[in-house]
């Protein structure tokens, strides 16, 4: 399998190397930087110490990107971000292109998952933080929750075939990707996104075995300023170090564009396969059912989100939501099977070239904790 | 300790909108730019925006009109980027004109 890989990469290579013709004298390296600074304050009224269970009040993201276009087949992207959890890579990779339909990406990148993340960037979204199904620590409870379903920006190495194929009016995307996938401990009880971003256990594959996953994108052009894109992506493999427990996770999303006017939705399903442990009895909430325990939990999310601008004001109304069934350790606050459903109103104000306040008003309705409310107020800008 | 939260929140983006300069936040063809160029403005602020907001093609640093090709060209290739083959040049023209003029805009050479 393995083999079989790297024959077809290096095949690939040679293919894209031949195609490549000598660059002309006239023609430069180019290259972009590009970078975003967002400070955001979360608030959250209905708790007088929120840290507990939150990272509220005062956070940066940021992040610095370098574009090169070596040839006209080949260019590398390398973005540095740092966040709550210090500096990371966001991006160090190469584009392979051979032509509009086949590209290969080979580095350290987001895989092809879902709308949202290619617009994970702060600069690039209108709130100030990310649709629950990817969220990464920002929201309420986040740690009874486990975060979203997969959090974003997913960076991971690995490479990638992708592609676009343009015909009529429409727009056909497809990716196929194998990465080192999301980690866990041999006793897993879900993903341990931590170990994804630890310098001590390595930023490599855990388990000698890669996951895989692919997705497909239609955008169909409605008239000339409003378009339709619908979107199936799916992820397999195993988390832990024995690659014995398996997850996959599937999606579609829809983004609906009436000139300036967007309406997303997305939706995430994630199946995740635990360890039960030598005495699941003490370690889990809940006893077995029929004679035995279930070996495997249910997670999903949504988002439907509204986004208007009006003058230098975009407006965003979102829904979105998270669902949880099986088993929870005896510790959880959660139960067999929990939700959470919130509701925001938010309004990003352009108040000068490239830079805009963000403020927003969340409620959260959680079915087994208590309903909080948050309040979002920060500035974000783009160079 | 809501309701301050709530009146600080709109005091602050109300002043906002008042404080700083009335930026429009659109990619404008410059005055005096021919019928293509103005199209292709509106069909490069149409597109870019799906992804991110228009500031980034604004703050964009450019050294050439190649620069702009370039740079359009692998935008173009983005996933759902909605940008057609035919609709590349067209939005090239407003960037290449906005940053070079119609000089810069002759170094593309014909359609």
């Amino acid at each position: 399998m393995r083999a079989a890989l790297a024959m077809f990469v290096l095949v690939t290579a040679l293919a894209i190397a031949r195609a490549d013709a000598p660059p002309e004298a006239d023609k430069a390296v180019q290259r972009n930087f590009a970078g975003s600074i967002q400070f955001d304050y979360l608030a959250v009224p209905t708790e007088r110490l929120a840290r507990p269970t939150s990272l509220d009040a005062a956070t940066v993201e940021t992040s610095l990107k370098l574009a090169v276009d070596l040839t006209d087949h080949v260019s590398a992207n390398v973005k540095m971000c740092v966040a709550c959890h210090g500096p990371e890579l966001g991006m160090a990779y190469l584009d392979l292109r051979a032509s509009d339909v086949f590209n290969v990406r080979v580095g350290r990148f987001t895989p092809a998952f879902g709308s949202f993340p290619q617009r994970h960037d702060p600069a690039n979204h209108r709130t100030s933080d990310k649709p629950l199904p990817y969220d990464m620590g920002r929201m309420l409870n986040y740690k009874d929750w486990n975060e979203g379903i997969l959090p974003a920006p997913w960076v991971d190495n690995g490479i990638e075939l992708d592609g676009v194929q343009f015909f009529g009016g429409n727009q056909l995307d497809y990716a196929a990707y194998a990465i080192g996938g999301p980690k866990g401990n041999a006793d897993g009880y879900d993903f341990d996104y931590t170990l994804s971003r630890s310098g001590e256990r390595y930023y490599v594959d855990n388990n000698s075995e890669p996951s895989v996953g692919a997705r497909l994108a239609l955008t169909l052009r409605l008239d000339d300023d409003s378009s339709l894109a619908l979107g199936a992506s799916g992820m397999a493999g195993h988390y832990d170090p024995q690659a014995k427990l398996a997850f996959w996770i599937a999606g579609a999303d829809a983004v609906l564009q009436i000139d300036h006017v967007f309406l997303r939705a997305e939706y995430l399903l994630r199946r995740t396969e635990i360890a039960l442990g030598d005495d699941p009895l003490a370690r889990f909430k809940y006893g077995p059912a029929g004679g035995r325990f279930d070996d495997h939990l249910l997670k999903d999310g949504f988002y439907a989100e509204l986004e208007a601008p009006v003058g230098r004001v975009d407006l965003i109304a979102r829904w979105d939501g998270l669902r949880r069934w099986g088993n929870v350790l005896a510790t959880s606050e959660l139960r067999e099977n929990s939700i959470l459903l919130r509701y925001t109103a938010a309004a990003a104000i352009r108040i000068a070239a490239g830079v805009r306040i963000k403020a927003s008003v969340e409620e959260y309705d959680f079915s087994d904790l208590p309903d909080e409310l948050a309040v979002h107020l920060g500035v974000v800008g783009s160079f | 300790m809501t309701t301050r939260l709530a009146a600080c929140l709109v005091a602050c983006t109300l002043s906002a909108c008042f404080l700083f300069g009335r930026e429009t936040g659109r990619l404008e063809a410059p005055a005096g730019a021919p019928v293509d160029v103005r199209l292709g403005c509106a069909l490069a602020e149409n597109r870019c925006t799906r992804c991110h907001t228009i500031d980034r093609v604004l703050a964009t640093q450019v050294d050439s009109p190649m620069h702009w090709q370039a740079y359009v060209h692998r935008m173009r290739l983005q996933p759902q980027s909605g940008i057609l083959p035919d609709e590349e040049r067209p939005i090239l023209g407003c960037l290449v004109f906005r940053s070079f003029g119609a000089q810069g805009l002759a170094t593309l050479g014909p359609r």
